[in-house]
């Protein structure tokens, strides 16, 4: 599942709290980053992208706290399961 | 006179078990006293004297006639001296799978063992394995797996001693259990070895785990070169991470995973990869490998590929979508050439475009992403050995 933003500091901030969820729920995770903002904009640079972990469901299920679990963004413009062709090209 | 052929088995210290057989049958045994070496027989139609102890060593006599009257008028002869030893355990010395019986774990003990004493195969455990049959035999004990090891597989053995434990084959003292014994693996590497000639830019192994870092979840942020160029494929960020997948491929997404080494190499550059199109979408790129204008890529109709080294080769039809296939690409100017499995080669000028690196599932700068699995993927800086690599990654198709 992928988030659409329109916003590029609301996904700027979506994708670090990915990044720091990782960390505490996904086992060796050592990614330095979650995403690079700049590749994931769009070719006409007004939508952002960032990927749901493809695990998020599985971790969530290990952990007790609901407000720990990962949600889905609730400000992100909509979402879709593959990129639309605007980030096909360079 | 009777002849008779015997040996002595085992001696002990003061105190300890002594033991005399002839043709393998014990036919005394007690504990000794060398501090008092009385004589002792045994007379059934053969006698035997214990003589006593000299400069520390037991000294045995064996009479050679069934008719003693006496022992001062009789035929003697010194058979064997013996240092004195305790008998104890059978230790275990080793614990290995050659490479000319992979299916054998050999458990090597340092004294004879008891043949007629063979412990179940449910006496031992192989993590992994079904253990089909145990053999004793002299100092070792084979217990044999129903699929055998490979190269690189790491081998723990446990064993607990049943109703017929491993045990010294005349004091029949029992063998200790143990529990996670590593077994030396020293199976072989059987890739050709042609791939050691120097021309190998890079080698990468995804049934190789000790050549992939992953974290929980089994996303890869590294996959290093299998024989050690350095030409390591890496992924930090996590979005981009693509999913190693039991028991040894990788998965690229189509959305945004890919995984670089970064290197310098020239043309001629020869890559054969095991790999399937999980999907086709025009203009994916499988790999890249030099500027953003070097790849292989799906175009222009599906299941169709083309190469590209400055120069778009023909289209290749023959990688069909979702099915596993050996994809050999040659980038080497005029001569260049494509080809899936054993079809038809595309052959022609690709271009003279340098190489630069290797990308897995997009193109050099990290875009046109393409949804695909990997197993076994090589670099070579010539075409040499092209029909023993192809033939071993036959034998690498996931199953």
């Amino acid at each position: 599942m992928i988030a659409i933003f329109d916003n590029k500091g609301k996904a700027i901030a979506y994708g670090a709290m990915i990044h720091a969820w990782l960390i505490k729920n996904r086992i060796g995770y050592n990614a330095s980053r979650w995403m690079d903002i700049d590749l994931s904009k769009s070719d006409n640079a007004n939508e952002w992208y960032i990927k749901i972990p493809p695990d998020y469901e599985v971790l969530n299920k290990g952990i007790q706290k609901a407000q720990d679990r990962l949600q889905l963004p609730t400000d992100a413009n909509r979402f879709v399961d593959k990129l639309p062709d605007n980030w096909r090209t360079e | 006179m009777t002849k008779v052929h015997g040996h002595i088995s085992r001696l002990g210290v003061a105190g300890s078990l002594a033991q005399i057989a002839v043709l393998g049958t014990i036919v005394e045994s007690g504990y000794t006293n060398p501090l008092n070496p009385s004589y002792v027989y045994y007379d059934d139609g053969i006698t035997y004297i214990r003589k006593g102890v000299r400069d520390g060593y037991f000294v045995i006599d064996i009479r050679l006639t069934d008719d003693w009257e006496g022992i001062e008028d009789v035929d003697w002869k010194n058979l064997r001296s013996l240092k004195p030893e305790v008998a104890t355990a059978p230790v275990l010395v080793s614990a290995t799978v050659e490479d000319a019986a992979p299916a054998d774990v050999i458990l090597t003990y340092d004294k004879a063992l008891d043949e007629a004493s063979t412990p179940a195969t449910t006496d031992f455990i192989l993590a992994g394995k079904t253990i089909s049959l145990v053999v004793v035999s002299g100092t070792t004990v084979t217990v044999t797996v129903s699929v055998a090891y490979e190269y690189g597989d790491t081998i723990t053995i446990s064993y607990t001693a049943g109703d017929n434990p491993i045990q010294e084959s005349i004091s029949g003292i029992d063998a200790l259990s143990f529990s996670d014994q590593a077994v030396t693996n020293n199976i072989a590497e059987t890739y050709p070895a042609v791939l050691d000639d120097g021309d190998t830019t890079f080698f990468y192994d995804p049934e190789e785990l000790s050549t992939i870092t992953k974290d929980g979840s089994n996303y890869v942020s590294r996959h290093n070169d299998f024989r050690g160029s350095g030409h390591d494929l890496l992924q930090a960020t996590g979005t981009n991470q693509s999913l190693w997948l039991t028991p040894g491929t990788i998965l690229y997404d189509g959305i945004d995973n890919f995984l670089q080494a970064l290197f310098t190499w020239t043309q001629p550059g020869f890559i054969y990869a095991v790999v399937r199109q999980k999907t086709w979408t025009i203009n994916d790129v499988i790999f890249g490998t030099g500027g953003t204008g070097v790849y292989v890529i799906q175009s222009a109709t599906t299941p169709g590929i083309k190469a590209n080294a400055g120069t778009s080769s023909s289209q290749n039809d023959n990688l069909v979508v979702n099915t596993w296939s050996i994809v050999r690409i040659y980038f080497n100017g005029a001569s260049s050439k494509l080809q899936i499995n054993e079809t038809v080669a595309t052959t022609g000028n690709f271009g003279a475009a340098a190489l630069s690196g290797f990308t897995v599932g997009a193109r050099s700068n990290g875009s046109l992403f393409s949804n695909i699995e990997t197993g076994v993927i090589i670099g070579r800086k010539s075409a040499v050995g092209e029909t023993d690599i192809y033939d071993y990654l036959v034998e690498r198709i996931p199953t």
